[in-house]
């Protein structure tokens, strides 16, 4: 009853609205084809016979499931999966349009990995080596200088064979040539298909290397960036403190000319500074520099006004509060302050 | 047999089929081929559409029966409004088939 059964699937699955109404449909044409195969065999015909001839006489199966859609409505799916086999049927046939995708997505990845990789070598990889250089990947002896030490000699083997690109592209035309001029077989384009994806892999490959030699010593740095060296520390410091000094000048410079809007712009500027120095580990100088902070919101609460006596007087405070961290950091650099 | 001609006339034979009794599918099919001694060459999977179609416009209705065989069965039963419908075409296949008649006795000599 296999064929009953693919014959009736064929019918009714074209057939719109819900599955119980192509279930009795189904059960009644299934009825019908069952009496009439029992007739035929009445009649003397085998078993596969009869129904042979019970199905011709229903009618080609695309005929009548068209006629009973027709009445209940289509199917969408059915319709789609229709088309999509027919479009499957069509382009089975045109075997080259098949081979020419391929191997058009293949050139358009090989192509793409290039790129990928030559962004690496003349961008990505000068930026790392200067993060290197800067001290920021650390220098200890374990097996993560280890991997460090890897990343870069893979890296530098990296810039250098690219730095031949015009001789390797060379060589990879002159191959080809090479195929296409000597080679014949009917699986040519079959092998050109592979070589082609077996290059595209072995660049993936090295695109692969590349990103880790790139990111991976720079995740394991990362404690290191977030504590970094003191000296380095210290020099971070010493430029903060510095950039302070100097726009607090400028902010009292601003407020001797009544330059309001310059004014306003400075103490927003050494705002961001003192949060800067609040995140790098001042502990001990926490409270001093809330307390400036706070002084610093009244100063720019008087510089809307335009209150001069009050805006110096915060200023002042201010600098009360901000001494000490001021002269310990400079104390610690050994560097002369800024004359004022 | 034309079966264009069939097509036309498909609905008319089976409302009249259900006038006279209910009936399933098969057995609508049966009757036709015995009753016309084979003389309409139809697909019978044709009769499904007509039938459902004579359904949805409310002339006959269906329903699972099981009778003496033990089968299950999808029997057609007409309905008033198919009565009325069907008795509008007989009357139409009348005048039709006499009209027609007319021309061929004119023109052929046969009726």
């Amino acid at each position: 009853m296999d064929k009953l059964d693919r014959y009736l699937d064929q019918v009714c699955r074209g057939i719109a609205g819900p599955r119980s109404l192509r279930q009795h449909i189904r059960q009644e044409l299934r009825e019908h084809l069952l009496d009439a195969a029992a007739e035929h065999r009445g009649a003397g015909l085998s078993e596969e016979d009869a129904l042979a001839r019970a199905l011709a006489d229903f009618g080609g199966p695309e005929q009548v499931g068209s006629e009973l859609a027709a009445t209940h409505g289509h199917r969408l799916t059915a319709v789609m999966i229709d088309k999509a086999i027919e479009w499957k049927e069509k382009t089975m046939k045109a075997k080259w349009l098949w081979s020419s995708w391929a191997l058009l997505v293949v050139v358009g990845l090989l192509a793409l990995e290039i790129f990928t990789i030559l962004f690496g070598v003349t961008y990505l990889i000068p930026k790392y080596q200067k993060f290197a250089r800067n001290g920021w990947l650390g220098n200890d002896a374990s097996s993560t200088s280890a991997f460090i030490s890897w990343a870069q000699s893979f890296q530098n083997h990296l810039a250098d064979t690219c730095r031949h690109t015009t001789w390797l592209f060379l060589g990879f035309v002159g191959l080809w040539g090479l195929f296409e001029w000597r080679v014949r077989s009917e699986n040519k384009s079959m092998m050109r298909l592979a070589s082609l994806g077996s290059g595209a892999f072995g660049l993936m490959v090295v695109i692969v290397l590349m990103s880790a030699a790139l990111t991976i010593p720079l995740i394991l740095a990362i404690p290191n960036i977030a504590t970094p060296p003191p000296e380095q520390m210290l020099l971070v410091l010493n430029h903060r403190v510095t950039t302070i000094d100097r726009r607090i000048d400028d902010l009292e410079e601003a407020v001797v000319q009544k330059n309001w809007n310059a004014a306003r712009e400075l103490t927003h500027h050494i705002f961001l500074e003192i949060d800067l120095l609040h995140c790098n580990a001042l502990a001990v100088f926490q409270e001093q520099l809330a307390t400036a902070e706070n002084h610093l919101q009244n100063a720019k609460e008087a510089i809307l006004k335009q209150d001069t006596k009050r805006l110096q007087d915060e200023l002042q405070h201010f600098r009360k509060a901000y001494a000490p961290v001021h002269d310990a950091v400079m104390k610690a650099g050994k560097v002369a302050a800024p004359g004022k | 047999m034309d079966t264009e001609l069939l097509k036309g006339t498909l609905s008319l034979l089976i409302l009249s089929l259900l006038n006279r009794k209910s009936m399933y599918g098969y057995e609508i099919a049966a009757t036709v081929h015995r009753d016309t001694d084979g003389a309409f060459t139809w697909r019978e999977g044709s009769l499904y559409p007509n039938l459902h179609k004579l359904q949805a416009d409310g002339l006959i209705v269906g329903e699972w029966e099981e009778k003496d065989s033990g089968r299950k069965r999808r029997y057609y039963h007409i309905t008033k409004k198919g009565q009325a419908v069907l008795q509008e075409k007989v009357r139409s296949w009348t005048e039709i088939c006499q009209a027609v008649n007319r021309v061929l006795e004119k023109h052929h000599g046969q009726a």
